[in-house]
């Protein structure tokens, strides 16, 4: 399943409702679903302020094939950015200390099981893959 | 949804999802808090790192002042994502 979104962030209202639906068509639990929300708006927020002259739309699809689900965030007309090789957030360090920045990133590493990002003719796919725990099955 | 509400004691409670959408009005909201501060979280459903981003700006603000920023009642899902970013001693979750 597959949508375009708005590149704002007023998309997100429509973002989190879409995948809502889709958890409860395929029977995934809040808990899973916090997770997935928390990912895709990582990555989807992350993909328009790094491409923030664009107006183009951005596609994020959502795939299950009864093993895991796939969140796919599809940029179309970018540079590359792999936000899978962004650095790492120091969590031992006081809040007061850290610098802004990459926390989302690290966010979406900690929730989801795989990430990975291509980048070919301007078209950057930022992949999310997270398990399907017994009780999401 | 979300909502940000200071009542006359100061108390103040966190309502509904904590997006990157939301973040520009709580930014405001919590930027008038002075003095120690404790966050009800009980209706808080959803955070992400921007909103977390607001919280760790408010809480360096306090800090300067010699002030906390406590946050109460967090559902699992929330305390499991702060303690992921090394924040829930720091917020002194309770």
């Amino acid at each position: 399943m597959k949508r375009m979104f708005p590149r704002q962030l007023d998309s997100l209202d429509a973002l989190f409702e879409w995948v809502g639906e889709f958890a409860a068509t395929h029977g995934l639990d809040a808990d899973f679903l916090f997770s997935v929300n928390l990912a895709l708006e990582e990555a989807f927020v992350n993909t328009i302020r790094h491409n923030d002259s664009s107006t183009t739309d951005v596609e994020i699809g959502l795939e299950v094939d009864g093993r895991c689900l796939t969140v796919i965030v599809i940029d179309p007309d970018t540079d590359p950015f792999d936000l899978t090789k962004a650095g790492n957030v120091d969590t031992t360090r006081p809040a007061h200390e850290r610098k802004p920045g990459g926390l989302g990133v690290f966010l979406i590493k900690r929730l989801m099981d795989d990430v990975t990002y291509e980048h070919s003719d301007r078209v950057s796919t930022i992949r999310m893959m997270k398990k399907l725990e017994p009780k999401n099955v | 949804m979300f909502d940000v509400k200071v009542g006359k004691d100061g108390t103040v409670q966190l309502i509904g999802r904590f997006d990157a959408a939301q973040a520009p009005r709580a930014t405001d909201v919590l930027a008038t808090l002075e003095g120690e501060c404790i966050i009800d979280c009980r209706d808080l459903d959803y955070i992400s790192s921007a909103g977390i981003g607001v919280l760790i700006a408010t809480y360096t603000r306090l800090r300067e002042q010699g002030k906390n920023l406590r946050l109460t009642n967090l559902n699992p899902n929330i305390t499991r994502v702060l303690h992921y970013a090394g924040l829930t001693s720091i917020f002194e979750v309770g």
